[in-house]
């Protein structure tokens, strides 16, 4: 047992503690507990460890191996700078969030069964909800929701399908698939996890909610949510086809939206599903080669992607918008965010001496070696989108295009700064020293980064782009615009829904009225005072204000004088668990 | 707001003019280099042919940018507050 401490304690003792601590001392713990983290992942030794018995099922929550192992330790280097990003948030609920948030992301990277997977799975959700909601404006409040709802989506998809297995297999171990002999319950379970590698048209919650959420949440979230997912696609199904496909598919659906967004953390959001469209790309044509690059690029992304937002969040802390087209000229007055997030671009765009390069090419390579030509093209074309969006169009229009309009910029905290300069390092140190990302990988590497061809070829594509954005320059402007993607149908699915049932809620709303009048219910009420008032002082206190923006949302939802959307949620939730012990008992 | 067409051909300065030149230079350069360099390990036979990068990279930037500009002006460009009017 001493051989592995699992790093979920120290976050969940963490969040505990930040609960419990009076005043502003709680907030220098979260670093603290990152810290420990590292020396726990970096002490870990391969084996299984923590399994106990619970109703006769054999759950085990530290399969320590090379696959799980890499996700483990970015994912504890990340936690560390994000932390660092965060010291300045006084707001105790954000540090507790991120916390448990975390802690859901180590539990499912050490999860050997799908029980104690699906339990931390739902753990990240829960967390990362309260991460977009804590920003605590009605779009946030909103967005939450449907980032919540179509959370709870891939959790029923993911419950069904393992549920499944377990009645045909007998089994909840969480182990490959065969892509050759692939049944109905994989289907539910790669779809499940497909949600929250935001695998389009699956995608939309994930630019819908990034960029309403808190400027320290958003840098946690674009590191956790969709690289678990990409460890858990690479655990079960390393080879299947449609996910090399739907992968490629995905790298270039991110940058076409990319360079349309006008707001600077929604094409973040976009290029979220453009880079993970790469490791899907890797698990999916499944050979050796991809699946170190799926890896390799899943380690480079958090780090860069993380960085990547916490610039664009500078600009929204300092600025008050992220919207490209309100910003400009902001060089001289915020010169170190810029050159923070000079460095993140330059190494998602690939650059030769930057991360990007040394995992990027990999997957690349890998697919085209593997005959997946056409693949491998298409993710040439997402890399042209990328570096056109995110390294050239956004810092061009956010930091010079045009003369500074002014805008009063609040000044920014140093320990940001500070986060961001850790993780710009690590950046370009993975650029230079390869090795250090290389031998953490499953599979050993036989792949050099650093040949003449690779570097002149690069630089041809990167630089012919930016001749590209020259010449095209005055039709990139930004515009303040929305542009519907596929959230689009299930924002009208809830108000086709709603229109339905309206009629027959308020028929039978007039009814319980009509009878609630006449047979004076007096105790029933005072019961439900009762719990309104405990539901507004104890609740509501906690989440300050959110409470009141969720009814809101409940009431357009459901269209009945209820509006609670919440308790739909609770009972969806009781009702899954109860299946679900249903289930057991009965099989 | 919403008519922010920026200077649009506004004269350059002559140090961006320099760097301008530069960056074509640099370019072209490239593409001189490319004649010397291969690939080790062609994937297909385009691959080969000196430029076939440049022009990949060119061509892509080039319908990337007027194709998502062209979907943003036609089916999927809305007014900011589309979802919010609607609601």
């Amino acid at each position: 047992m001493t051989e592995f401490l699992h790093p979920s304690i120290f976050f969940v003792a963490c969040a505990a503690a930040v609960w419990l601590l009076p005043g502003r001392l709680g907030r220098w713990l979260p670093p603290v507990a990152a810290a420990l983290a590292i020396a726990s992942v970096l002490a870990m030794q391969p084996g299984s460890y923590t399994r106990f018995s619970y109703l006769g099922l054999t759950l085990g929550l530290g399969r320590v191996d090379s696959l799980s192992m890499v996700f483990a330790h970015v994912f504890a280097i990340q936690a560390l700078i994000g932390f660092i990003f965060a010291l300045h948030v006084e707001d105790r609920w954000q540090h507790v969030a991120a916390c448990m948030y975390i802690a859901g992301a180590f539990g499912c990277t050490f999860a050997e069964d799908y029980v104690t997977l699906f339990i931390f799975w739902e753990m990240m959700s829960v967390a990362s909800t309260f991460l977009v909601w804590l920003r605590r404006v009605p779009a946030s409040t909103r967005a939450g929701i449907r980032y919540f709802l179509f959370h709870i989506l891939g959790g029923l998809l993911l419950l069904a399908g393992l549920l499944l297995r377990h009645q045909a297999t007998g089994t909840f171990a969480f182990e490959a698939a065969d892509p050759a002999a692939a049944r109905f319950y994989d289907t539910l379970i790669m779809l499940g996890f497909c949600v929250n590698a935001a695998v389009i048209p699956l995608h939309a919650w994930l630019p819908d909610a990034y960029p309403e959420a808190t400027v320290t949440g958003a840098v946690f979230m674009s590191a956790f949510t969709t690289k678990t997912a990409v460890y858990v696609l690479l655990r079960a199904f390393t080879g299947f086809e449609i996910l090399g496909i739907m992968g490629t598919l995905m790298t270039i659906y991110g940058v076409v939206y990319a360079t349309i967004e006008n707001n600077a953390r929604r094409i973040l959001a976009y290029h979220i599903v453009s880079q993970v469209g790469y490791m899907v790309a890797g698990v999916g044509v499944g050979t050796a080669m991809t699946v170190n690059g799926a890896c390799a690029h899943a380690y480079a992304h958090i780090l860069y992607k993380g960085l990547l937002f916490m610039g664009a969040g500078t600009l929204l802390y300092a600025a008050g918008t992220a919207k490209l087209s309100e910003l400009g000229g902001l060089f001289r007055r915020l010169p170190w965010a810029f050159l923070w997030y000079m460095v993140a671009a330059v190494s998602i765009s690939g650059f030769p001496l930057f991360s990007g390069f040394v995992s990027k090419t990999m997957t690349i390579i890998g697919a085209a070696e593997a005959h997946h030509t056409w693949l491998a093209l298409g993710m040439e074309v997402a890399a042209v989108g990328t570096f056109l969006s995110v390294g050239i169009k956004l810092p061009y229009f956010a930091w010079f295009g045009r003369p500074d309009p002014g805008i009063e910029l609040k000044p920014v905290p140093r320990n940001m700064y500070a986060a961001m300069a850790i993780a710009g390092l690590l950046c370009f140190y993975i650029g230079i020293q390869p090795g250090f990302l290389y031998r953490l990988l499953p599979n050993p590497v036989d792949y050099v980064p650093y040949t003449p061809w690779h570097v002149l070829q690069t630089l041809l594509l990167l630089g012919f782009t930016g001749l590209g954005f020259y010449l095209l320059r005055h039709k990139l402007v930004p515009e303040a615009k929305l542009n519907l993607d596929v959230d689009y149908f299930y924002r009208l699915i809830g108000r086709w829904v709603l229109a339905l049932a309206r009629r027959p809620v308020e028929l039978i709303d007039n009814w319980w009225t009509e009878f609630y009048n006449r047979a004076g219910l007096r105790g029933l009420m005072n019961i439900a005072g009762g719990s309104v008032w405990f539901d507004q002082r104890a609740i509501d206190g906690v989440v300050d204000g959110t409470a009141a923006g969720v009814r809101r949302v409940g009431r357009t939802a459901t269209g009945a004088q209820t509006g609670r959307l919440q308790d739909y949620l609770a009972a969806a939730v009781v009702l899954g668990l109860a299946v679900f012990a249903l289930v057991w008992y009965a099989g | 707001m919403e008519q922010q067409t920026p200077p649009a051909h506004a004269p350059m300065s002559a140090p961006a003019k320099r760097l301008r030149n530069l960056f074509f230079a640099a370019l072209g350069l490239l593409v001189l280099l490319n004649v010397f360099i291969h690939p080790h390990q062609p994937h297909f036979g385009l691959e080969t042919t000196p430029g076939f990068w440049a022009l990949f990279g060119l061509a892509g930037a080039v319908i990337l940018a007027k194709g998502a500009k062209g979907l943003a002006h036609t089916v999927l460009g809305k007014d900011e507050n589309f979802y919010e009017k609607k609601e």
